[in-house]
């Protein structure tokens, strides 16, 4: 599943660019699950996700013919919906630089609390986040890019990046801590 | 908080929302398609008018130029400000305004009248010869003709019917194909629907069909032995699929036509309860998390879609699943009791998703709704403290799921398990000095080290790298080790060649042993004893993963074991 570009993968594409819609269609069936979580995770709601999911699955199609197949597809493809998210939410995003890393401090129990709640709930939670601390968020608990990579991509600089991950994690503690009470 | 607090949370939440996968609408690929259509449309848009600019700018140009000629002969056609003109054609009006620039205005008036006429009788007689006039609705033009066409049997009443019928319509892409029908041509139906999948499986089916007369019969077919009369029809799928659907109309004059459509359904509510309970075997109810994971088998790709929290007594429920695939993952939680003492492991005992035993909802049809299932977690041997570490790297993953490691003693058996962190460095701490390997599941590729011995500071491991199968494997098994038992290549594929010595010349034995559940895949007697032993297997059959090697004396000397052996 890692291996970078299969055979099938590769009639697949091909039938894509020649506009094949079963092709399309099948490809599109291939990711669309785990994109759509993906989008989840970057969006306010389903609308929103499926907006971005929409959005590029299009910008997909119109660059499959660009697609070097030195990486995996499936990379590819995410990148695309990361980047999609990106700048769906890139005119709402304010940061603030006032390092403040002032946390209620976790605790044990709070761990507990945390594997107790649903994939679903947890979504639910990052969703409601302010748009700027969901964008570090996933960008560096879930996609697992560094301050520096963050700073770049969204153009911030790496401080920035860093409180507003505090903050990110500080309000998806009081929001859990808020449902265990 | 304190960074380790921090890292923990972080596992928690790749572990549940990094596999996360939410199905989208069932008609969001068709918005793509045509959200494609119409960027592509727009691009097309632009050149047609850019060309419609281009053309008549030379038209103008062209009219320009053969005006000159035409005012050449004596026509006051041509609008230019040029005072010989003016004067040569206008000769009594050069008295009344002395002046020839005021001359030029009513010159362009002129002409600016003449050419409006122009153009308003053209275009007045291209409406005429297609019949179609700007004050009345398309639409109902293209059928007010098409009625008159059909002859004297339209009686008023018909034609009075008609615009209540077309105005039911609201997808103006219907209209501009009516308008496009020659006055002389017959009309016959044209059946048509769009339809909305709403939840569970229902459907709300919308016709839009062009109907002409005033008996319009309609039979939908949805392919699932249903079938409905109605003109927009509702109709509930029972289960998830694929269905040609069809609306036929008829009307009393006899014509009659068929339209379908492929409706995909994936929400459908034929829904199956998995029910189970983790680590019955062990008897060890305990506080931990049950992912369950879609498998979708037509691309081979895992997905998590949900988790479910084990209670007092270790059961777990999931409920209301559509037919499919499905791998079940159960984890204890990090304070539990027993965390240290289980491995997170998938249904069907094994530690790579894609050698787990999928779980098919299909076959619960003849149980009931409900099925039951146990999950026994895959014990950790007991280990030794140390003050050594375990350090490495990986490539980062994609699927956040398959972050777990496990490290292998010397004897191959599970001791610890950890996760990599997103930037892909791993740490086992704790450990006494000695050889370890660390298994990655996702890849199935390993790394071994060598911790401690005789170094104050433990050495850099070596590192793993992506693509390379074969690199940093661990030295051979065995060399130097009791009975000179070795086995290689290490890692192997279809051929394993073992070498021992066999003093004794007893009847051996030589086992390919599964280090995590100590089952017995592969068994090999050795009939004909000598001295130095050299005896080939052949693995080829094994699923690729870690093995060790066991070579048993039939006169009761103490077995012989290998290190951690690869098949790949």
């Amino acid at each position: 599943m890692n291996t970078p570009v299969n055979e099938n993968e590769t009639t697949l594409i091909k039938g894509c660019i020649r506009e094949d819609k079963k092709s399309q269609e099948v490809f599109y069936r291939m990711y669309a699950g785990k994109m759509m979580g993906i989008c989840m995770r970057y969006a306010k709601n389903r609308e929103d996700a499926e907006d971005i999911l929409q959005e590029g699955f299009i910008k997909v199609f119109n660059n499959l013919k660009n697609f070097k197949a030195e990486g995996s597809l499936e990379g590819w493809v995410k990148r695309i919906m990361i980047n999609t998210a990106l700048l769906h939410y890139r005119k709402n995003l304010k940061y603030s630089d006032h390092v403040d890393l002032e946390y209620a401090g976790a605790e044990i129990n709070d761990i507990d609390i945390l594997s107790a709640i649903s994939a679903k709930d947890l979504m639910s939670m990052v969703q409601a986040m302010p748009d700027g601390y969901r964008m570090v968020f996933n960008l560096y608990v879930l996609e697992g890019y560094i301050h520096k990579e963050i700073g770049e991509m969204l153009g911030i600089n790496e401080g920035t990046s860093k409180s507003q991950l505090a903050r990110a994690r500080k309000y998806l503690m009081d929001l859990i801590k808020k449902k265990e009470n | 908080m304190s960074s380790n607090l921090t890292d923990e949370m972080d596992k928690i939440i790749q572990e549940k929302l990094g596999g996360y996968v939410e199905e989208p609408s069932p008609d969001l690929f068709d918005s793509i398609v045509s959200g494609r259509k119409q960027s592509g449309q727009n691009n097309v848009l632009t050149k047609i008018l850019l060309a419609i600019a281009g053309a008549a700018i030379i038209l103008f140009l062209l009219y320009k130029l053969l005006s000159q000629q035409d005012h050449s002969s004596g026509s006051l056609l041509y609008p230019a400000l040029n005072e010989q003109n003016l004067l040569t054609s206008t000769p009594d009006h050069n008295s009344v305004y002395p002046a020839v620039n005021r001359q030029a205005a009513p010159a362009y008036k002129n002409f600016w009248a003449h050419m409006d006429g122009r153009i308003f009788s053209r275009n007045y007689a291209a409406d005429y010869a297609t019949g179609n006039t700007t004050s009345i609705n398309p639409q109902y033009a293209a059928r007010n003709m098409a009625g008159k066409a059909r002859g004297k049997n339209n009686s008023i009443a018909h034609t009075q019917a008609r615009p209540a019928a077309a105005t039911r319509k609201t997808d103006p892409a219907k209209g501009s194909l009516s308008q496009k029908a020659p006055a002389d041509e017959v009309q016959t139906l044209k059946a048509m629907f769009t339809y909305l999948v709403d939840s569970n499986g229902h459907v709300s089916f919308f016709n839009q069909s062009d109907e002409i007369g005033t008996t319009v019969s309609y039979e939908w077919f949805f392919s699932d032995g249903n079938k409905s009369y109605s003109s927009n029809a509702d109709h509930h799928f029972i289960a998830n699929g694929t269905y040609h659907v069809c609306l036929s109309i008829s009307n009393e004059l006899g014509a009659y036509d068929s339209y379908c459509e492929d409706v995909y359904i994936s929400n459908a509510p034929i829904r199956k309860n998995l029910i189970g309970k983790v680590n019955a075997g062990h008897n060890a109810p305990d506080k931990g998390t049950v992912y369950l994971i879609r498998f979708d088998s037509s691309s081979m790709v895992p997905y998590m879609i949900d988790s479910n929290r084990l209670d007092e007594l270790g059961y777990f429920s999931f409920n209301n699943l559509p037919d499919g695939y499905y791998i079940i993952r159960a984890t204890l939680d990090t304070r539990s009791m027993y965390y240290n003492e289980y491995i997170p492991t998938y249904l069907g005992q094994t530690l790579v998703w894609n050698n787990a035993r999928r779980y098919a909802t299909y076959g619960l049809g003849h149980h009931g709704n409900s099925e039951m299932l146990v999950i026994n977690l895959l014990p950790l041997s007991p280990r030794e403290r140390g003050n050594e570490q375990v350090n490495g790297e990986l490539p980062p993953s994609n699927n956040p799921l398959d972050k777990m490691l496990i490290l292998y003693d010397e004897q191959g058996r599970p001791i610890s398990y950890g996760y990599v962190d997103p930037g892909g460095k791993y740490s086992f701490t704790d450990v006494p000095p000695g050889k370890y390997t660390v298994y990655d599941p996702r890849t199935g590729k390993y790394v071994s080290y060598d911790v401690g011995k005789g170094n104050p500071t433990p050495p850099p491991a070596p590192k793993p790298s992506e693509g390379e199968n074969s690199s940093g494997t661990p030295s051979e098994a065995g060399s130097g080790s009791p009975g000179n038992l070795q086995a290689y290549p290490n890692a192997c594929n279809e051929e394993l060649t073992v070498e021992f010595d066999n003093p004794t010349l007893s009847k051996v034995t030589i086992k390919v042993v599964n280090p995590v559940n100590y089952s017995i895949p592969l068994t090999q007697e050795v009939r004909k004893p000598s001295a130095h032993q050299k005896v080939f297997l052949y693995p080829g059959m094994l699923p690729n993963g870690l093995y060790i090697l066991m070579v048993e004396f039939a006169d009761g000397s103490a077995p012989l074991t290998t290190n951690i052996l690869v098949k790949h």
